[in-house]
């Protein structure tokens, strides 16, 4: 068995990676190799990847297929934007690289089957970053399976993240949304029901272990001007019919700053024919009240204006709102990057792999095709749409 | 049948008569139903002819007692209570302009009929963000102890609620999102002493509970157009 697993990083700061990465490092399982990324990317993502790779302290590798020949290499982080995920998931699996990629895994029905193909020919290991390993989710689960709610009917999940400076979207302008959808992600935005809801909908799908028959959807602006510019929503919901007459809905959005009294509605009902349960991920927690100055937003940065990334946060002084404090987590909750440590050291499939993040990329896609025609949709897709040139 | 003694025996606690007389004069104006066509098919009663009912959105309130709800008037029930709140909060501006409600309403008594508290549930939402008109979906699945409506509403916002029986205690989780600000409310509702539920909706108005079993039956959303199923 081999118990260190050699990483290579695609994509660096202003990604997810900057977080991913640390956590990796921070596990004696795993040694960083360096960073790498496609060519002909525009000048300031070229200077982003090294900047990170500066920071920790690892080479910049130009060329992604000389890093995928190295064979001090086992496993591959990805970042790159929604728009590039897929196609460098693919590549890499297929370079024999177990793959770690991040949420969700493309926007693309054809990428996102190509992944899966990549991985499953390749015989090499996958997994998406999710919510499921966190202990408020797997409490969730825990208690479900171990019968006393009876048997599920519904679920119903929110994820809705109080970021960003809200307040500007212009509410006399309904949105209306357009089917097959082709930019996702902007410095300023991101097609928030995509980017956000894949948590809320990969939970809902993890914890019932159940497939989606068919998707009804709303997408909307109700908050952000940058969105309703850049023709993406930032809020989202989908009503979902499962297997053996489940029903599920999820919410999924970015609701501004001021929009809650922690980080946002991150939680799930279950109910089931004996019981019911609702989990939330800032619960139990306790109010905090002093004569301390009241929390105030961050100053936008120019450069993250949503408050996306944890370095353009900490550029602008962000500090966590103080009135509400969660109990800790438990000791043993792990991150889900060392979850998927565990699955290379043990060999064993993790729960959300890229089959499983391909049916979220397909369910998503199907709410956009059903907020663009009013329409339920059914699944699975018609393959034909391909990812735009 | 059941269902229905139950509601005639809640009549005869003593202070539900003076809860009636003030809930069903305020009714259509503090809860939440702003579409003129709807008030139409309203006709308020008096106790003895409750009965059977043509009445909206009327729920009684089953053996309380002033001290099963310290915090709030003796004469004013739960529902009156956060409704009011609701709406004050709203009307005070803080939030903005309310876009999103998210609603899930679990009772404790098989007694009450989840479709009855959806409609309910669904009006007073539709209420709080002044909108009414729109297209309305519903998800039931194979178990008749869970409904949930979506709405998306002429105007632009949106509302999802869920109405299900839940045999431990009652609970209602509510999301008001406005455009500059939210409103939470997260609570396990105090059942009433003798351990009942604490709420039961009578019947009424037709035309929201057909849309939604209509969608549910169709399996797509249905267009309410002021109050009338499309």
């Amino acid at each position: 068995m081999n118990s260190t697993f050699g990483l290579l990083l695609v994509t660096g700061n202003l990604t997810h990676q900057e977080g991913y990465a640390r956590q990796f490092a921070k596990d004696s399982r795993c040694k960083l190799i360096g960073l790498t990324d496609e060519s002909d990317l525009p000048d300031e993502r070229n200077i982003l990847n090294r900047e990170l790779a500066d920071e920790l302290d690892i080479p910049y590798i130009p060329s992604m297929a000389e890093a995928l020949a190295r064979d001090d290499v086992q496993f591959v982080s990805v970042c790159a934007e929604p728009e590039r995920r897929g196609r460098i998931g693919a590549r890499c699996a297929r370079a024999g690289k177990h793959v770690y990629i991040d949420k969700p895994m493309t926007p693309y029905l054809d990428a996102a089957d190509d992944i899966v193909d990549a991985v499953r020919s390749s015989e090499v290991m996958s997994q998406m970053f999710s919510n499921i390993t966190l202990p408020w989710v797997r409490r969730a689960k825990t208690i479900l399976d171990s019968g006393e709610l009876g048997e599920l009917i519904a679920i119903h999940a929110d994820g809705l993240f109080a970021k960003g400076p809200g307040g500007t979207a212009d509410l006399s302008k309904p949105r209306k949304q357009h089917y097959p959808a082709r930019d996702f992600t902007f410095v300023d935005s991101k097609a928030e029901m995509y980017a956000i809801g894949v948590y809320a909908l990969g939970l809902v799908r993890w914890i019932s272990g159940r497939e989606v028959e068919n998707v009804y959807c709303h997408t909307a602006n109700y908050f952000f001007e940058e969105h309703q510019r850049n023709g993406v929503e930032d809020f989202g919901y989908l009503a979902l019919n499962l297997e053996d007459g489940l029903t599920a809905t999820i919410t999924g959005g970015r609701i501004g700053w001021s929009g809650h009294y922690a980080g946002g509605t991150n939680q799930v009902h279950l109910i089931g024919t004996r019981g019911s349960l609702m989990v939330d991920a800032f619960h139990p927690g306790i109010a905090i009240c002093s004569d301390a100055p009241p929390w105030t937003p961050p100053e936008i940065n120019p450069r993250d204006p949503m408050g996306f990334w944890s370095s353009t946060q900490r550029e602008v002084n962000c500090q966590p709102k103080e009135n509400w404090s969660s109990l800790p987590k438990p000791e043993d909750s792990k991150g889900d990057e060392n979850h998927f440590l565990d699955c290379l050291e043990m060999n064993r499939e993790s729960e959300m792999n890229v089959a499983q993040a391909a049916k979220i990329t397909e369910i998503l896609l199907a709410g956009y095709k059903s907020a663009a025609t009013g329409e339920v949709v059914h699944l699975p897709l018609s393959r034909e749409q391909k990812t735009p040139a | 049948m059941k269902k229905m003694a139950s509601y005639r025996r809640s009549l005869r606690l003593p202070n539900l008569t003076v809860l009636y007389h003030l809930f069903a004069r305020k009714a259509l104006h503090s809860f939440g139903n702003p579409c003129q066509q709807w008030k139409k098919n309203v006709a308020l009663v008096t106790p003895s002819k409750i009965g059977y009912i043509n009445v909206v959105y009327i729920y009684a309130v089953r053996s309380q007692t002033t001290d099963d709800y310290g915090s709030y008037a003796s004469t004013m029930s739960y529902w009156q209570a956060l409704n009011q709140s609701i709406t004050s909060a709203i009307e005070s501006g803080k939030i903005g302009k309310p876009v999103f409600v998210r609603l899930t309403a679990l009772t404790a008594s098989e007694n009450v009929s989840v479709d009855l508290l959806l409609d309910f549930l669904y009006r007073m939402a539709a209420g709080w963000m002044s909108q009414c008109s729109g297209n309305v979906y519903g998800l039931k699945g194979k178990n008749d102890g869970q409904l949930t409506a979506t709405a998306q509403f002429a105007e632009g916002a949106s509302a999802v609620i869920t109405a299900a029986c839940d045999l431990g205690v009652p609970r209602i989780d509510l999301i008001v999102l406005g455009n500059h600000g939210a409103i939470y409310h997260s609570e396990q509702i105090v059942p009433a002493r003798d351990g009942s539920i604490e709420i039961e909706p009578t019947p009424g108005d037709q035309t929201l509970r057909e849309a939604i079993a209509k969608s549910i039956e169709s399996g797509t959303p249905v267009k309410l157009d002021g109050g009338e199923a499309q």
